[in-house]
């Protein structure tokens, strides 16, 4: 029933693709025989003034060599701030100076994203995406579609670094996202900003494949160029053994350990690249070697590192919460946004490095059966309680102790939720507190006795 | 002394003649002209006082219909007989149908100074406090608090920057609970 | 106090509040009927009545006010049994009134809640109460600000809205600042305003209260917008909260799924309104009207999903599937056949064919008395009462009974859910199935995408719920319509001759070319031999053009099945009335 069958609140691919004339690979990678049941359908919707603009800022990025010197704040900041007090409602009644801007948290994000719509963002460009909630509870992120198609240069700008280059054929596979999760929206698009490349998002799960075998066959077929996933992803990936061979796999949504890393190195033959990305700002920095230092590769970012507790800037070397100004997302200008990960800064030849950055290390968790669970399971499961927080330990013997911060109830019921994800049989002790018992500032903490 | 109720009942028996307002005619005096002069009267108490003695009224066709209507209706409560021979009263009463109505017309219909109840009271407190007269019962203290909380103008200027603002955020959370519809409505079944 | 003394207390308050009842009902009218309220001595004997956070709340569904004295000690409040009874009444007689205007009430004030429609109920109980309680106050002659003020002793609140609401009444009775609310050092100059709009407001809709409801919330939605601000309102007011689920277990409602384009054009901000001056009230539009748009046939409806999202709302114990039924058969009605005035009889001409068991449910003339007493001499109705049958006379039914109808609908991946999105192919089924239900016929509905699932009724049925039940689902799989799905009724000759309708797509003759895996029957087989067996007309609807696959199309229509163009999906409901009419109205013959 050619287009009137898709729900017409949902766009349709042209609306999806505007640049695009020839959807041919996408219907390709959708309909492939051996292609996943994909869920979701995805599109970057760049109009050609968008296309400029990321091609624009491709460039500045790719071309900037030196940020900012260390006791000195880049070129751009002040007038930033200047702009954000003018347009965005949230900052309206700062002081003009920099120096006396105070910080601010993704609780102030996400009790009223709306504030921080700068007056100049044009709203029938606003897209939205909710965080499941990895590393807090969810929330609403704003962007359009320049900052959201960035993250393509910001991948760029990375391999760049490390002599690869993306091939940006119309009928190639640049980037596939692996996820391994038993739920989670999949999709088969393409990148207008990659001269119609596809991009893939799919899920090892078999229950998303008409039959097992096709994740291989699929994979293999369109070998992608580039594989971006976590670390627990990759390591399922590793189990079918698909004889791919990309240019490089780039890491991110927890710290990659360095037995890992040598692992998927040593199977695929190519670079493992580490990244420190965040929803609200996407890629921030890579790895550097497999020491603990991430190199900055956002120009348009300024980096502070704040006192954990007090709005007080430490000096460079000093470990403390990371702290970002800047961005290209009209939808969410940020000024001194609290990342929650902590780190030390130091400058190289006026690029800022991050130090010793502990960022959400991966959490193995583990059924009575060894059956490995995966921390946003977790996270994904609580969406549905009314928790301001919680934090979930796993000890040796397997016994969980799950503490969270609600003004309800809610103890049976999470209890059930955690046997249903672990399986029965596995010991569960839950500690419910009012939320105005809530000190920290991180609000999601996984550990466990395990490593992985 | 005169309380608040008094006025406000007789005020809200404002007759429908004084919200006519027949075009003006050439050479004709106008109505609002006719019911000004005939009120001024009687608040100077000496009928056959000369027009030049009462506030001039030359100027009076420039204003808009609504605030002639407000006018008229001005006319209406400075007829009761507590504003009666009262001459010291005409400069200020003149200052509240030129100045403070001027201003308000552009956001009070005429007839919501007699049908709406808080309007009514800000005309009545409006043109007290213009003759420096506090309500009986009140203290000049709660007077000037009462007619604060009615202020149209001081209202207006509150909404004027508040309103802009609400629209916009409106508008942004309409359009994410629309891209949240969209983007469950992009999940499709499995092919 | 003491155990005994404590009751003893109690039983006083009892009975001062059962005293005043009647003075209470005289309040609003002597003529009010409404049975006594649910007394409950404990709070928790008032939580089994449902009612929690409150010491009183009402049930629409049962005109019920429930009343809970423990909690209307603990507040202090025992002696205004004649305020909160009057209010309560309030909420029967005048605002909600009844379920539907609480309906209504509930979808205006969704309309202008954008992105936190959840907290409309919480508008609504705001909205109710300040209408009923300032007629209480100034009309009635009633202490509310008494009430309020005796609850407010203990401490005042920072919520923005409890100091909005209060500051609203202080307004209406002309009460002095803070003499409800907030002390003068907390007053922010834009609650100021806005309660002030708000009691001209509460004046100006008292008696069409519907219409001001929608102006109300946009008045109310920025004090709403945070959740943190709505969390602690919620927290204040949870003890003046008596009608927020007042439709709970209310049963269908209708009327709801058509757009409330009166309610659109009410939803305007007050201060918009009043910053332009009440002439200038083209205000409306702010809330994007065509956006949120209707969906259907002339757009007039609502979405699948915001309806059951309102009505969950209304009702939150409302089936899910019920309520899909019902929209759909509501947006059918008016494209139904009308009801048959003729009844056909088959039996006038038919022939006895022997004798049944009478049950107590049959008719009574039913009964045949004479092989009643010939099985034995004691009667006992409903045991050995007999009743004759008679098999119907084949040419009689063939002219007169309409034909039942099968109605296989392609639900492969390509077909937007029903429940989130208007689907038009289901409402042109709708439309048929019920049409041939209310002629008489029985109807089989089957959903099928396949390779992978269907779903169909037992058989031919004769309740619309079943057949709405199956036609409303969704199944998301395959990419066509199943043919060997017809192997089931139609495998076989027909006992009762049917009609066929296939709704579905281009993909069909892929799947015509295909081969049963189990049975190695070509598809083609079965669609001929289905017709046959069948006995009545074959309709295929075609979202395609004639100018495709026009082989595979001549060789259906040899086979006998018609074959019906559609281009958009709009043009099904065309094709579902036309059939209804040409089948199952008055005078059609088949």
């Amino acid at each position: 029933m050619a287009e009137n069958k898709k729900p017409a609140i949902g766009l349709n691919d042209e609306e999806r693709f505007p640049l695009l004339s020839d959807l041919s690979f996408l219907q390709q990678l959708r309909q492939d025989a051996h292609a996943p049941r994909y869920n979701f359908r995805s599109g970057d919707r760049l109009e050609s003034t968008h296309l400029e603009k990321v091609k624009q800022y491709a460039h500045t990025i790719s071309h900037a060599n030196t940020f900012w010197e260390a006791g000195e704040q880049p070129a751009w900041l002040e007038e930033y701030i200047n702009w954000c007090i003018a347009t965005v409602p949230f900052y309206e009644n700062r002081p003009g100076s920099f120096a006396e801007q105070p910080t601010i948290s993704r609780s102030d994000l996400r009790a009223a994203p709306w504030d921080f719509v700068s007056r100049d963002a044009v709203l029938d460009e606003l897209l939205v995406y909710q965080t499941s909630g990895t590393t807090g509870p969810a929330m609403d992120v704003l962007f359009d579609p320049v900052s959201q198609a960035c993250w393509i240069p910001q991948l760029q700008s990375v391999l760049q670094q490390h002599g690869i280059s993306l091939d940006a054929a119309p009928d190639k596979v640049a980037i596939a996202l692996i996820c391994s999760q038993p739920e989670t929206l999949t999709y088969a698009s393409l990148s207008t900003y990659l001269n119609g490349a596809g991009v893939l998002k799919i899920n090892l799960n078999p229950a998303d494949w008409k039959s097992p075998e096709d994740r291989l066959l699929y994979l293999q077929k369109y070998n992608p160029q580039v594989l971006t996933g976590d670390p627990f992803a990759f390591l399922d990936l590793l189990k079918i053994q698909p004889a791919i061979c990309p240019k490089v796999l780039v890491s991110s949504a927890m710290k990659l350990t360095a037995g890992v890393r040598q692992k998927l190195e040593d199977y695929f033959a190519c670079p493992v690249l580490d990244i420190y990305s965040l929803t609200e700002c996407r890629m921030v920095a890579c790895a550097d070697g497999d020491g603990d230092r991430y190199k900055v590769i956002r120009p348009e970012l300024y980096l502070e590192v704040f006192h954990k507790d007090e709005d007080i800037p430490l000096p460079y070397g000093e470990r403390g919460e990371l702290v970002i100004t800047g961005g290209n997302n009209p939808f969410l200008p940020l000024i001194r946004y609290r990342t929650g990960d902590f780190c030390s800064l130091e400058m190289e030849n006026g690029i800022p490095h991050l130090v010793g950055l502990e960022a959400r290390l991966p959490v193995p968790f583990y059924t009575l059966d060894g059956e490995q669970v995966k921390n946003i399971e977790v996270s994904r499961a609580m969406m549905q309680f009314p928790l301001a927080g919680f934090k979930l330990h796993q000890a040796n013997d397997y016994r969980l102790t799950f503490t969270g911060w609600s003004d309800e109830a809610i103890a049976q019921k999470v209890q059930e939720e955690l046997l249903r994800i672990f399986k029965s049989g596995i010991a569960v002790d839950i500690a419910i507190h009012p939320v105005t018992a809530l000190k920290e500032t991180k609000v999601v903490n996984y550990s466990s006795a395990f490593t992985l | 002394m005169i309380d608040i109720y008094t006025l406000f009942s007789h005020l809200k028996s404002c007759p429908e003649y004084f919200f006519q307002c027949p075009p003006l005619n050439r050479g004709q005096v106008s109505h609002t002209e006719v019911l000004l002069m005939d009120m001024y009267r009687k608040v100077h108490g000496d009928f056959s006082v000369a027009d030049a003695a009462l506030p001039t009224l030359v100027n009076l066709w420039q204003n808009g219909e609504n605030q002639l209507v407000s006018m008229q209706v001005g006319c209406w409560l400075f007829h009761h007989p507590f504003f009666a021979g009262k001459p010291e009263w005409i400069i200020p009463i003149d200052d509240f149908l030129n100045d403070d109505l001027e201003a308000l017309s552009a956001y009070v219909q005429a007839r919501e100074w007699v049908e709406d109840e808080d309007r009514a009271e800000e005309f009545i407190r409006l043109a007290l406090n213009r003759c420096e007269v506090t309500p009986a019962g009140e203290t000049a203290l709660e007077a000037a608090d009462r007619l604060e909380a009615l202020d149209t103008l001081k209202r207006q200027a509150v909404l004027r920057g508040s309103q802009a603002s609400y629209d916009r955020i409106r508008e942004i959370r309409r359009k994410m609970a629309e891209q949240k519809a969209r983007e469950a409505a992009n999940v499709y079944g499995r092919e | 106090m003491d155990a005994l003394e404590k009751k003893q207390h109690l039983k006083t308050v009892l009975q001062h509040w059962k005293d005043s009842w009647q003075e209470a009902k005289r309040v609003w009218s002597p003529f009010v009927k409404l049975r006594e309220p649910v007394w409950c001595a404990t709070t928790r004997t008032a939580h089994r009545e449902g009612l929690t956070g409150s010491f009183a709340m009402i049930r629409l569904s049962d005109h019920r006010i429930v009343i809970d004295l423990e909690k209307v000690l603990e507040e202090g409040v025992a002696d205004y049994p004649v305020e909160i009874l009057a209010h309560e009444i309030g909420h029967h007689i005048y605002t909600p009134a009844n379920l539907h205007e609480n309906a209504v009430l509930l979808s205006r004030i969704r309309w202008c809640l954008a992105d936190i429609e959840d907290r409309a109920p919480f508008v609504a109980n705001l909205y109710a109460d300040l209408l009923i309680n300032d007629t209480l106050q100034r009309k009635k002659g009633l202490q509310m600000a008494a009430v309020y003020q005796q609850i407010n002793q203990q401490g005042e609140s920072n919520s923005k809205v409890w100091q909005f609401y209060m500051r609203t009444f202080e307004y209406l009775w002309k009460l002095e600042r803070g003499a409800l609310g907030a002390k003068l050092s907390k007053q922010h100059p834009m609650i100021d305003a806005d309660a002030s709009l708000a009691a001209s407001l509460i004046r100006s809709y008292a008696k069409n209260w519907l219409e001001g409801a929608g102006r109300f919330a946009a008045l109310l939605y920025p004090y709403l917008m945070e959740d943190k601000e709505y969390e602690e309102a919620r927290k204040v007011f949870v003890l003046y909260l008596d009608a927020e689920y007042a439709g709970l277990g209310g049963g269908m409602i209708t009327g709801l799924v058509e757009i409330d384009e009166e309610g659109l054009a009410s939803i305007i901000d007050p201060r918009v309104e009043a910053a332009k001056g009440k002439e200038g009230s083209e205000a409306a539009g702010v809330f994007g009207k065509v956006e949120a748009g209707g969906e259907g046939p002339r757009q007039r409806y609502l979405n699948p999903g915001r309806y059951i999202d309102l009505f969950k709302q209304i009702n939150p114990n409302a089936n899910e599937q019920e309520l899909i039924n019902n929209y759909y058969r509501e947006i059918a009605l008016p494209h139904l056949v009308s009801f048959p005035l003729e009844t056909v009889n088959p039996v006038s001409l038919s022939l006895p064919e022997g004798t049944e068991s009478w049950d107590i449910s049959d008719p009574m003339e039913e009964i045949d008395w004479i092989e009643t007493a010939v099985h034995s001499p004691q009667i006992f109705p409903g045991y050995n009462t007999m009743k004759r049958i008679y098999g119907s006379d084949t040419d009689d039914s063939e002219t007169k009974r309409p034909l039942d109808v099968y109605i296989g609908i392609d639900c492969s991946g390509s077909m937007g859910n029903p429940r989130q999105r208007f689907s038009w192919p289901v409402l042109a089924a709708t439309v048929i199935g019920l049409s041939a239900l209310r002629a008489g016929a029985k109807v089989m509905g089957c959903l099928s995408g396949e390779p992978g699932s269907f779903m169909e009724t037992d058989g031919f049925r004769e309740s619309d719920v079943e057949v709405l039940t199956v036609l409303t689902s969704y199944l998301g799989t395959g990419y066509a319509y199943g043919v060997p799905r017809l192997e089931t009724p139609f495998g076989q000759p027909a006992q009762n001759r049917s009609h066929v309708v296939i709704v579905t797509d281009d993909d069909i003759f892929r799947m015509l070319g295909a081969v049963s895996e189990t049975t190695g029957i070509s598809n083609w087989v079965t669609m001929e031999k289905a017709l046959m067996n069948a006995g009545g007309v074959g309709t295929l609807v075609l979202h395609s053009a004639p100018e495709w696959h026009r082989e595979e199309v001549v060789r259906l229509q040899k086979m006998g099945w018609h074959v019906y163009y559609v281009t958009n999906e709009e043009q099904l409901l065309s094709f579902a009335a036309e059939f209804s009419q040409n089948h199952y109205s008055v005078r059609s013959h088949d």
